[in-house]
Order: structure tokens, then sequence, then C-alpha cells
């Protein structure tokens, strides 16, 4: 007895709205309550949006990275063979290639290099002590840390986040035809970024993960593609997310000092900190996978072939979950489910050690030397219908 | 027999995404802090010969794919099985990570557990498991549990 997903006139997801763009949460509650399996009458396919189904259904084997036939293709789709393409098994075997590269006790290692270059951007500060924290304390601090577990040079960055942004706009719901353009524009830049920090590294080879990818792919265990692209992740596309995640820190230290006081005095806190931060903070609001065989979700039948969407931004404010969703809170419940914001399953994000290694090395560069963070500015958001990301964040720096 | 390896803890991790490397660090440091000898050692570079001849050890893994073993616990468990070295002079305590929305919550541990006892091993103390479905960070779990059963368990042991 399988009820159909409603669709009404009235979209209860309009993509493109500012406002919805802006805040889309009131729009997230009402369909959790009404719609929590939707069938998006704009783009036609499904919508998950309560934490329960996105945990339990985003990692449902039923459920497949590739794209059925005859599926539009996009600015994306030139990535034929790398994690975001492919399922287990050959999915783990690739996975496998970055795992010790991108643990916890490595990346604390290469956070080093972060918490360096905000010890040099402070140090470099007017006597106003103001700066652009997203760029300048989160996103190419943040890249460094990177950019010494690749072992690459540190040249091209601004410029590559902010194409990145192009990139990432073209995963949206609604994405126009301007949008599409931008999109393959940057794709461009990008890749011609990657191979060139791919000749270099064939060059002069750097300890790191690409010196040692380089050589499996000569030893024949690896393959061009899944070099060049694996670069490509890496590299370009996700170190803007981290960024958004440490530029929330920021935010919230100026906005709310006691939270600041407490990251100093109580290190022990510092991941409990973290963990609300990137609740609140979901980079990448939603991720989507294709239906490889029939599935039912809450009682609506999706058939092979569909699109679903999990919304994380939606599962990581649900009220059945999370009291107070919209509010920075260290002191929930035990036992209090984990966020969704690093995705669940097989494609969880492998990022998550860096990012969050990087955020408190720069947190804890910037505790050492700031008395006080204030705004400088309002802070310019830039979301669009799947990233949540800040433009700019004027801080004051007190000494 | 050589009583200076018997005080010596060894701490075997098993991971996939490096999680529970850092909760052997964590661990390494209660005993280490209540006055016992620990080595780490992981689990890609740990044999058979590496458990005969200790007298207590923590085995940690977490769980992959769907109630697996991680990357390096795998070819660790492979070997115990074929080679069946003797471990009846062995004690060890169990911590296990792993994610309570999958149905086959920590697995991992339980496998390694249930062949070491196999092979002669006795557990001492509850198996300590950390949740990556809650909030509860991981820091704060393999250090209460190691806490609450260690000390009294490896002291027990000299
Ligand atoms: C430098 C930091 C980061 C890097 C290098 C990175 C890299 C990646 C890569 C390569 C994937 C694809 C994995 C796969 O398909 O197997 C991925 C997935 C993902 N990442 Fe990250 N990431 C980073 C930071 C973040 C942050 C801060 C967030 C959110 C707060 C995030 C959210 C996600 C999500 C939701 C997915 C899953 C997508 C899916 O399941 O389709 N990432 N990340
Ligand atoms: C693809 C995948 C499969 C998993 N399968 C299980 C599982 O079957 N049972 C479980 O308890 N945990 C499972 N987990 C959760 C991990 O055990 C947990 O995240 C752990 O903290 C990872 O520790 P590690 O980094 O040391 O490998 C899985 C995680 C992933 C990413």
């Amino acid at each position: 007895m399988n009820m159909q997903a409603t669709a009404p006139k009235d979209t209860l997801l309009p993509w493109r709205d500012p406002s919805f763009r802006a805040d889309p949460y009131p729009w997230y509650d009402r369909l959790r309550a009404e719609a929590p399996v939707y069938l998006d009458p704009l783009t036609g396919g499904y919508i998950v949006s309560r934490y329960r189904d996105v945990v339990q259904y985003g990692k449902h084997p039923a459920l497949t990275m590739k794209a059925p036939e005859g599926t539009p293709k996009g600015p994306w789709s030139w990535f034929k063979d790398s994690v975001i393409t492919i399922d287990p098994p050959a999915h783990t075997a690739l996975r496998r290639k970055a795992n010790k590269w991108f643990t916890p006790k490595a990346t604390a290692e290469y956070a080093k290099q972060s918490a360096a270059e905000v010890h040099r951007i402070i140090d470099d500060l007017g006597p106003e002590g103001v700066t652009e924290a997203y760029e300048n304390l989160a996103l190419i601090p943040g890249h460094y840390a990177m950019c010494t577990a690749l072992g690459v040079g540190r040249e091209g960055y601004r410029t590559g986040a902010a194409y990145m942004r192009d990139c990432m706009i073209a995963l949206g719901s609604d994405v126009s035809a301007e949008e599409q353009e931008r999109a393959y524009t940057a794709f461009r830049f990008l890749r011609d970024r990657v191979s060139h920090h791919l000749a270099e590294a064939r060059r002069n080879p750097q300890p790191g993960m690409l010196a040692s990818w380089i050589e499996q792919t000569a030893a024949g265990d690896m393959t061009e593609t899944q070099l060049y692209e694996g670069l490509f992740l890496f590299w370009a596309t996700a170190t803007p997310n981290a960024a958004y995640v440490t530029t929330g820190g920021l935010e919230l230290f100026a906005r709310q000092p006691e939270y600041f006081e407490l990251w100093k005095s109580r290190p022990e806190m510092r991941a409990v900190i973290l963990a609300e931060l990137v609740r609140l903070h979901t980079a990448e609001m939603s991720f989507d996978r294709f239906v490889a065989e029939d599935l039912e979700i809450e009682g609506v039948a999706i058939p092979k072939g569909a699109h679903i969407r999990f919304l994380v931004a939606s599962a990581n404010r649900d009220t059945e979950v999370f009291e107070d969703p919209h509010a920075f809170r260290i002191d929930r419940p035990e036992g209090t489910p984990a966020h969704l914001s690093f995705g669940v399953g097989a494609h969880i994000c492998p990022g998550q050690a860096i990012a969050l290694a990087q955020a408190t090395a720069i947190l804890d560069a910037v505790a050492e030397r700031a008395t006080a963070l204030e705004l400088a500015g309002d802070p310019v958001y830039g979301h669009d219908d799947r990233s949540a990301r800040y433009l700019r964040l004027p801080l004051r720096v007190i000494r | 027999m050589n009583n200076g390896n018997l005080s010596m803890t060894k701490i075997l991790f098993g991971t996939e995404s490096g999680n529970s490397e850092m909760a052997a660090d964590d661990i390494a440091d209660v005993l280490r802090a209540a006055g016992h000898d620990a080595e780490i050692v992981p689990m890609e570079e740990a044999d058979g010969s590496t458990l005969v001849g200790t007298g207590f050890a923590v085995i940690i893994t977490s769980t992959y794919g769907e109630g697996e073993l991680p990357e390096t616990a795998q070819p660790f468990h492979d070997m115990l099985a074929s080679e069946r070295p003797d471990l009846s002079g062995l004690r060890f305590a169990a911590f296990g990570l792993g994610d309570s929305t999958y149905e086959t919550y920590g697995n991992g541990i339980d496998i390694l557990a249930a062949l070491l006892k196999d092979l002669g091993a006795t557990q001492v103390g509850e198996t300590g498991r950390h949740d990556a479905a809650r909030t509860e960070p991981l820091a704060d779990t393999c250090t209460s549990w190691a806490e609450a059963v260690l000390p009294a368990t490896a002291i027990a042991a000299e």
C-alpha cells in the first residue's frame, strides 16, 4: 500500500527564491512535517529531509553514484573514475589510497602550517587589527595544510577557491544556463592548475600523498585518471568547506565571547564546540544518489532510476533529534545523535579529519594571540540551494 | 621468564580512517599516567609473535563495510586465524569503535576478541565501545573506559 509522494501546486522548495537561499530552515520544517519524502515538482527527484531517514537511507545499498543512461550531462560529468563516481567495492579500494594521509593524527601535523600562517597574518595586522577572516585566517591557512598533505606548492588557490564556488553552484537543484557556463569556465581553470601541480610533482617530487600516488600509478596500482581526478578532489574542491566551519567559529567567538573564553580555558571542550559548529555550518547542505533498485522510504515508493537528494542541513535541525535546533548549544543531553554534516555511509567525507584539524589549529592560534574578537562589519554569506558559504567575515583581532 | 616484557602493555589498533589510532594514544596516556609502560603497535605491523610472550594487551579496532574488520585489522586477523599461535599466556582488554546506525554495530571488536579467546587468551573487563552516531567525543569515551578498566587489570597482571 504505497502512498503517492505529494506534489502540491505550490512547491515546498523554491530553490531559487533569495529568501529561501538565505534561510531555508522554515521551508525545511514544513517539509519534514508535511512531506518528509517529497517528489520535487521542479526537478522530478525525491527529497528526503528527516534525520532518521537521512541517516538510515543515505547509506542504503540500493543507492548508487552512477547516473542512469540518459541523465543529462553537466559540468561535473568529466569525472570518470574517482570516489565520487563509483560504488563499493571498487570505491573502498580507491578510498584506501587516501586513508593513511588523512588520519586525525597525520592531519594535526599538517595543520601546524595553518597555525604558522595565522601567526604571520596576525603579525602583519594594521593598528586597528582588522582583517577579512574567511580568506586570510580560514581559507588560505587551511589550504597550506592541504598543500603539506599532498606535497604541492601553495600557489594559485585564491583564484582556485573563487572558481570552485562557481563549480559548486552547478551541483544545486535549480541551475541556470549561465551558472552552468560559469562552472565549465571554472573547471577549465582548475583542471589546468591541477595539471600544473601534477607536472611539478613529477619533475620535483615532495613528500606527501601526490608523490606516493605518482609512484603507485607508475607501478600500475592506480590509473592516470584516478590520479588526476583524485588530486583534483583533494586540491581543489573542499578546502572552502573546511574554511566555512573555521569562519563559523570565528563569528561565534566574536558574537558570543563566552565561547572564546571556553575554547581558551577548557581545551577538552574543543571537540564538542567543533561538533556543534559543524552541525550548524553544513557547508554541503545535501548529497544525492540514484536508485539502483526499487526502494520505499516513509511509505513512499521510489522507483529504480529515480534521483534522491538527502537534505543534510534539514536533518541537522530536525526537532525530533535536536531541541532548540538553531541555537549553538554544548549542553545537549548525553546520547544526542551526531550531526550528519560530513554525510553518511561509504562516501562519508574523507576530509573530516583535515577539516577539523585546520579549524582546531587556526582557532588555537587565534586564541593564543587575541584577547577578544569583534565583528568589523556585517558578515557576507553566499548561500545557494546546496552550499552554505561565507564570502566575507570582517573581523577585528584585539591583542 | 621475561618479566620486563610481561609488565609492558601492548596496545594494538586496527583502523580504516585513523580514529582507532587516536584511541590508542589516549589509552596509552591513561596507562602511563598510572605508572605503566605501554607500547602502541599498529596492526599492520603486528603478527602472532607480537602477542605471544605479552602478558597484557589492549586490542582496539573499528568496524567497516557491513560489520567487517577495517583495512589494517583484517590481515592481522587472517594471519592469527591461519597461524593459530598459543595465546594462553595473554590477558587482554578490548575497545571497539563503531556506529550504532549500522545493524552490525561494533562487530569488528567482537570478531577479534572472539578469535583471541579461541586462541587461549583471557579477556578482562567489559569491552569498551565508542559510538560515532552519538555526540560523545571519542577521547572522552575511551579515556573513561580505560580509567575504569585498565589500571586495576594491568596491575593485577604484574
Ligand atoms: C579540506 C577539507 C575537505 C576535503 C579534502 C573533503 C573532501 C571530500 C571528498 C573527496 C569527498 C568525496 C568522498 C566520496 O565520494 O567517497 C567528500 C564528501 C563529502 N564531504 Fe568533504 N571534504 C572536506 C571538508 C568537508 C566539510 C567541512 C564538509 C561539511 C561540513 C564536507 C562535507 C562532505 C559531504 C556531506 C560529503 C558526502 C558527499 C556524498 O555522500 O555524496 N566536507 N569530501
Ligand atoms: C563505510 C563505512 C562502514 C561502516 N560500517 C560499520 C559497521 O558495519 N558497524 C559499525 O559499528 N560501524 C561501522 N562504521 C563506523 C566506523 O566504525 C566508525 O566511524 C569508526 O569511528 C571508524 O574508526 P577508524 O577511523 O579507526 O576506522 C562504518 C563506517 C563507514 C565509513
